[in-house]
């Protein structure tokens, strides 16, 4: 058995203390007598590793055996530092799903997924190449599809990647997007997304405020005169090459670049 | 007595990530805990002793995450522990040796470790047999400091808002985990990586939490924004009190060039001895790979601008405690005149100051933190313009509130979401979505399940929330342990699956179930049907 064979290449290799085979055994579920020897108990490990049953378990360890070859590190922390080929999740979930996540005021992240089915359909469209991403603006409306504010389009290339970036046109405003192409000159939609928020990046100017009093707990609206200005002026920060990671994760930023200390 | 002008709000955010890998005797990423408690907790813990005893009143609100709760409270980590400070005390004791034919001020400091840690020892051991939350809890039920609790794992809220049962799981978990733990409920949260979107609050009142914080800009580009900025707190809608980030503290405290933390006489935390003395001497100490790590003993101090790490100056406990005397009376200064100054325009309405930190700046980052805190504390108690509060004990002084939604918005680089999502880290998102719609179906399909299968229901909620952890993908972005950060990421996704094959295929293995209740064991009070509400 393959991944046997390069278990046992790893524990020569490594020369693992009988502690690390012992906390390997107890991760397996197995029960080792104290007078076990080395070579006892990397039997009782292979002797499990060949079992169907242990499989699942298994996977996790056996697969990071491929990075005995390039880790300093004895067995317990190879074992444990699963590499980023080794448990590898699916690259689809066959789904049909077009999602949109807000990165910041100005940027939006989509990713999409094809069902088996849409995929083969989208591949034999003609022109299959020449796909599009759509992002509707559809601040302050009921969308029905031909309403929006703005269309922002750009072609993409749907098999090519799963994922991209976007620049918005506006903070503060609601948008949708679609991935489609054109037949006979008309935007066919193939996947709709779910509609996003971007975040404002300044102050509102608003008309009233409302006021509750935490005593008698009655509401009051105050309407605002029209210079009206919160007491505070604000100074924002100016974003600039300085400032990256400025604030609350700055410490865990600049540690762990180092130390190796708390994350 | 005359009333005091304003209130200043320190909110310290004790936060790891689950580090726990039962399998293992040590593990290096294991050493994040063990450094926090030396260095950050337990330090925190003796101010609070130091102050109580002094009959100083202090107050201030802790966050102390439910992951790090359940690291605090388990039984492995906390042996692991004991046997850590056993062997650091035992490196410690060789070092008051080794300096007395080295330099005098190095002789000092492992002088001074071996005391502190041994004092360390004996509070962690003795004196709270092993269990450092039921310290915190005390000095709660005492009336000094208020714990407020956080969401979950730490997950990203803003992007599960479109799953409102996987952002009510992560309250869930939050709330369950601070009533085993302390024994109350909590009154307010702080979500993870400050991260706010408007809608949050019904979550919260759900869960019957009281207050919550946000970054500054939350109330700048509020709604409507903020008459008073972030030096009073609005009310949501659903009643639920944002308490801001006041910017000056944070800037005063932070600023890596005019900080506090980058004075020349305090220590310098990357000259360690872990890496500074000769393998075979060291290596009984460090990671059992060979890997040189900190190990918390360190001779040096910052020096001075531009000098380099090797070339830095001997550290000296006594001359770091002057300059936090000189730190604090200098940022007390500053809260008093910014107090006076509110207070002045708001026409003699209190100011609140609202000062957030993560919890392990002080101490393990910023080694005299905790020294300073308490001479703050001390020196806050002797005057009257300014004095301290938690949310709770300044929602009791006031009379009325401003009703707003605070916007969209992290305290993390530039205020939004991208140190969570950009190109280091987007890939997690596809798989947590689907894990999480993969978790609504099930709960809703397995109204009754039978124990077994209600077992693999709970892991596969236990591993999609540790999936969700913020920590992984902040660790992608900066681009440090990621290999470790990426493998949990996969690994809990994957198990997730693995669970979720069982389930549908009827076909339980039971020995795989136990280890993965073994390996990820938090939150023994989970239900997984809090998925299926809508």
């Amino acid at each position: 058995m393959e991944l046997d064979k390069n278990l046992i290449q790893m524990l020569k290799n490594e020369e693992p203390t009988i502690q690390d085979l012992r906390n390997i055994a107890k991760s397996l579920g197995l029960k080792l007598r104290r007078s076990m020897k080395k070579r006892d108990i990397v039997k009782e490990i292979r002797r499990t590793l060949s079992q169907e049953n242990y499989s699942t378990v298994t996977s996790d360890h056996l697969q990071n055996n491929k990075r005995a070859d390039v880790s300093s590190g004895r067995l317990s922390r190879i074992l444990t530092k699963k590499s980023n080929d080794s448990t590898e999740l699916c690259e689809t979930y066959n789904n049909d799903r077009l999602v949109l996540m807000v990165v910041n005021p100005f940027w939006v992240y989509t990713y999409w997924d094809f069902s088996k089915e849409l995929s083969s359909h989208l591949k034999k469209i003609p022109h299959a190449d020449s796909f599009f991403m759509r992002l509707y603006d559809i601040t302050n409306i009921i969308f029905d599809g031909s309403n929006a504010n703005r269309i922002l389009q750009q072609s993409i290339k749907i098999f090519e990647k799963s994922g991209a970036y976007f620049n918005v046109p506006m903070p503060d405003a609601d948008y949708i997007s679609e991935i489609g192409y054109y037949e006979n000159n008309r935007f066919i939609a193939v996947l709709k997304s779910n509609i996003v928020h971007t975040p404002p990046s300044s102050p509102r100017k608003v008309k009233f405020q409302k006021w509750v009093n935490l005593k008698d707990k009655t509401v009051k609206q105050i309407i605002l005169d029209e210079n009206y200005r919160p007491l505070i002026t604000v100074i924002e920060k100016l974003i600039g090459p300085e400032n990256a990671f400025s604030s609350g994760s700055a410490f865990r930023t600049s540690e762990i670049s180092k130390s190796g200390g708390i994350k | 007595m005359k009333n005091p002008k304003g209130y200043f709000s320190l909110m310290l955010h004790a936060h790891l990530p689950y580090v726990r890998h039962p399998d293992f005797e040590e593990f290096l990423e294991e050493r994040w805990l063990f450094e926090a408690i030396t260095e950050t907790y337990i330090p925190l813990i003796k101010m609070f002793k130091n102050l109580e005893r002094d009959k100083v009143q202090f107050h201030l609100t802790m966050s102390i995450t439910p992951p790090l709760m359940e690291m605090l409270g388990s039984d492995d980590l906390n042996q692991k522990y004991s046997r850590h400070m056993e062997k650091l005390i035992e490196l410690c004791e060789k070092e008051v040796v080794r300096t007395k034919d080295e330099d005098l001020r190095k002789h000092k400091m492992a002088k001074f470790y071996l005391a502190d840690f041994k004092e360390t020892y004996v509070l962690f051991y003795h004196d709270y047999n092993q269990r450092l939350l039921d310290a915190f809890r005390e000095y709660q039920e005492k009336g000094y400091i208020e714990i407020v609790t956080c969401n979950g794992t730490h997950g990203f809220l803003p992007f599960m808002q479109q799953y409102p049962s996987a952002v009510r799981a992560q309250m869930d978990a939050g709330v369950k985990t601070y009533e085993r733990f302390m024994k109350r409920s909590p009154k307010g949260v702080w979500l993870a990586e400050c991260a706010y979107f408007p809608g949050a609050e019904k979550y919260l009142s759900e869960y019957g939490i009281n207050y919550f914080f946000t970054d500054s800009h939350a109330l700048w580009f509020a709604d409507e924004p903020a008459h008073y900025g972030v030096y009073r707190p609005v009310m949501t809608n659903e009643g639920v009190f944002a308490f801001a980030r006041d910017p000056e503290s944070s800037e005063q405290v932070w600023s890596a060039t005019v900080g506090y933390p980058g004075d020349f006489r305090y220590r310098e935390f990357y000259r360690d001895i872990g890496f500074d003395r000769e393998i075979d001497y060291i290596k009984p100490y460090i990671d059992r790979s060979g890997v040189r790590c900190n190990v918390g003993i360190k001779y040096h101090k910052i020096s001075g601008k531009d000098i380099q790490i090797d070339r830095k100056d001997y550290y000296d406990i006594d001359e770091a405690k002057q300059a936090v005397k000189e730190h604090a009376t200098d940022f007390l200064n500053k809260k008093i005149e910014q107090t006076k100054r509110l207070y002045g325009i708001f026409d003699g309405e209190v100011p609140l100051i609202t000062a957030p930190f993560d919890a392990e700046l002080f101490g393990h980052w910023w080694y005299e933190g905790p020294l300073f805190l308490e001479e703050l504390f001390r020196i806050m108690d002797t005057q009257q313009t300014v004095k301290p509060a938690t949310p709770t004990s300044f929602l009791g002084k006031i009379d009325s509130v401003q009703v707003t939604t605070p916007c969209q918005s992290t305290w993390g680089a530039n205020g939004y979401n991208e140190v969570w999502l950009n190109g280091s880290n987007d890939w997690i998102y596809r798989h947590l979505h689907q894990a999480t719609e993969i978790m609504v179906c099930c709960a809703k399909k397995y109204e009754q399940p039978d124990s077994l299968k209600r077992r693999v229901l709970n892991q596969m909620a236990r591993e999609l929330l540790l999936a969700q952890s913020s920590d992984w993908a902040f660790i992608m972005t900066t681009g440090t342990t990621v290999e470790y950060a990426v493998s949990r990421t996969k690994n809990h996704i994957k198990r997730f699956f693995d669970l979720k094959g069982m389930l549908e295929t009827d076909t339980v293995d039971e020995t795989f179930l136990k280890y993965l209740e073994w390996i990820d064991k938090i939150f023994e009070d989970i239900d997984f049907s809090v998925y299926s509400k809508v």
